[in-house]
């Protein structure tokens, strides 16, 4: 994640407001990308391959502010949002802090507000940025488990004990130790706590695992990928 | 004057993206100038732009004085 270069996207019609809030950007020692439309941005495809925010004038001619947010929250981009508006509309300012925008400022926007957001905006897009990475790790361990260790695994979420793991499954418990173990190193799980926690960010719930196994259901699977997969 | 409402609000708002960008751009060069290296030709490009903005935002104030007058004037014709 290192690795990941952090830029601060500017979306405004208006070239002078894009120059002036970029050159405050810089002066607070960040990157940007300056684009004149909702259009030109997410034909860019740019904050894919990026870190950082997005600061979006919410009245722009053509694809408005809050039509973007839309876009880029269909298509799985988790970039957050810090809107500008140039009369602090209530209704609007709602409906973007309900889709996910971090902040809503008006114009002319003092520098330490800004700042103070854009700051604000990095640190919720680092979480986010962790959370999936963790989601994706935790998957990846999830592939490499056998049917066997897998079931053992889901059993061992669920609260099963080693003996009724064994009595469940039709094999003997020394074998399910074996399995368990393994399952264990794969996972690179400490304790049922980190394997509990795994199975959470995997999207796997443990009661729902453990009551379906009470029904005699398997548990389902449920794969969170508009984390892994950001698409803006 | 049936429109002249919303243009008023339109030029209302257009008079908010000078001023906008007034202000970022004195703040960037207050913040640039606190550092230890100032690129004066940076500072000048800044104050060139504050210059056209603000003729810019005078514009837009005269436009709104000529339809407030003309506002006025319908006004005493009734």
């Amino acid at each position: 994640m290192n690795a990941i270069p952090v830029i601060i996207y500017v979306v405004d019609d208006d070239p002078d407001v894009r120059k002036a809030l970029s050159r405050l950007l810089r002066s607070a020692g960040y990157t940007t990308r300056l684009f004149g439309s909702a259009g030109e941005f997410l034909v860019s495809g740019e904050a894919r391959f990026s870190a950082g925010c997005i600061i979006l004038d919410l009245a722009m001619p053509g694809l408005n502010g809050l039509q973007l947010q839309e876009h880029l929250g269909a298509s799985n981009c988790h970039r957050p949002i810090i809107f500008l508006t140039g009369n602090g509309d209530i209704s609007k300012s709602v409906r973007a802090m309900k889709a996910g925008a971090v902040n809503f400022l008006t114009k002319p926007v003092d520098d330490r507000e800004l700042l103070t957001a854009v700051d604000e905006a990095l640190r919720v897009d680092a979480s986010v940025r962790a959370l999936s990475s963790s989601r994706q790790s935790v998957s990846e361990r999830l592939d490499t488990l056998t049917p066997r260790e897998r079931q053992v695994f889901e059993k061992v979420v669920a609260g099963r004990l080693n003996k009724q793991i064994a009595a469940e499954l039709g094999i003997v418990e020394k074998t399910i130790k074996v399995h368990r173990s393994r399952m264990m190193h794969k996972m690179n799980a400490n304790s049922v706590v980190d394997l509990v926690h795994f199975a959470s960010l995997a999207g796997i719930d443990a009661w729902s695992a453990a009551s379906e196994i009470e029904s005699g259901r398997h548990p389902n699977m449920r794969s969170e990928p508009e984390l892994e997969h950001s698409n803006c | 004057m049936p429109d002249s409402p919303s243009v008023l609000a339109e030029l209302v708002h257009e008079l908010n993206q000078p001023l906008t960008s007034i202000l970022s751009n004195a703040q960037a060069a207050q913040r640039f100038l606190a550092s230890d290296h100032v690129d004066l030709d940076e500072l000048r490009e800044i104050l060139s732009d504050i210059v056209t903005d603000d003729k810019r935002a005078a514009g837009i104030v005269r436009s709104i004085g000529a339809m407030l007058q003309e506002g006025s004037a319908d006004d005493r014709k009734d």
